[in-house]
């Protein structure tokens, strides 16, 4: 919960984030076990964000009490795009399947958010020609 | 005739332990694999500095969310437009329900470059 000294409260709120990643990667050490990927990607994605108890209040200017949000600003959407950097290391278990550790970075183009994830990620590797 | 029998079965054995070698040995050389990847994720570093738009916002709108003011208010003569936090800095507060959630399609090329396409959910963007 936020104080109400900069004049704005939440009580609880949810911020979600769908899209999609098109990205390159380059693969070192190939025709081992292990293998290292590096890759960059784009990102494309729609952002909800949703209050569900929104207050709004304006204690500079001496208006204390609580002012309701309209209902609109319960929930709303946004496009946000930005990239990210990954690298894999990979395990390959049998040659058509490996567990991988993952990190990837977001790069924020308005610098107002970024973050770095760790993960665990498994691949399924299939001849081009029996997929289709 | 067992002599033979035993060779054949000696040579077969070879060349299938030879392309099995081989086939192992050559896959990632190999041009054109599919690659189907799923993976959760957690956050491990942070970093969320934070635009705050209160009191002195006076009608520049969230650069992140296109919306409009919540409400305007005329204070001796000036118009003062107020927009709310955006819930970021909320959540900032509490990282330790963040995931991330990726499914993703690779084709692998020559010289090791592969083209990714992958969807994903987090609650931290």
């Amino acid at each position: 919960m936020l104080g109400n000294n900069d004049g704005f409260q939440a009580t609880q709120d949810t911020l979600s984030a769908t899209g999609q990643q098109i990205g390159f990667d380059y693969t070192f050490m190939r025709n081992k076990r292990f293998q290292i990927q590096l890759g960059l990607s784009a990102r494309f994605s729609t952002v909800t964000q949703s209050f569900s108890q929104p207050l709004f209040t304006v204690p500079d200017l001496g208006y204390e009490e609580p002012i309701g949000i309209p209902t609109q600003f319960l929930s709303r959407r946004a496009r946000d795009n930005d990239m990210a950097i990954q690298v894999d290391l990979l395990y390959r278990i049998t040659p058509s399947f490996s567990v991988g550790l993952e990190f990837w970075r977001q790069l924020d183009r308005l610098n107002q958010l970024s973050g770095s994830f760790i993960g665990l990620d498994a691949k399924y590797w299939i001849p081009a020609g029996n997929l289709f | 005739m067992r002599y033979h029998l035993t060779l054949f079965a000696l040579l077969l054995c070879v060349s299938l332990s030879a392309q099995t070698e081989n086939r192992t040995l050559k896959f990632e050389s190999e041009n054109g694999y599919w690659q189907i990847n799923a993976g959760y994720f957690l956050p491990v570093t942070t970093k969320f500095p934070f635009t705050r738009y209160t009191t002195d916002t006076l009608g520049l709108p969230p650069r992140r969310f296109g919306i409009s003011p919540s409400r305007e208010i005329e204070v001796d003569g000036v118009n003062y437009s107020y927009y709310s936090r955006p819930a970021q800095l909320a959540r900032a507060t509490d990282p330790s329900n963040w995931w991330a959630f990726k499914l993703g399609i690779r084709r692998t090329f020559s010289y090791g470059l592969s083209l990714r396409i992958e969807v994903f959910r987090t609650n931290a963007i």
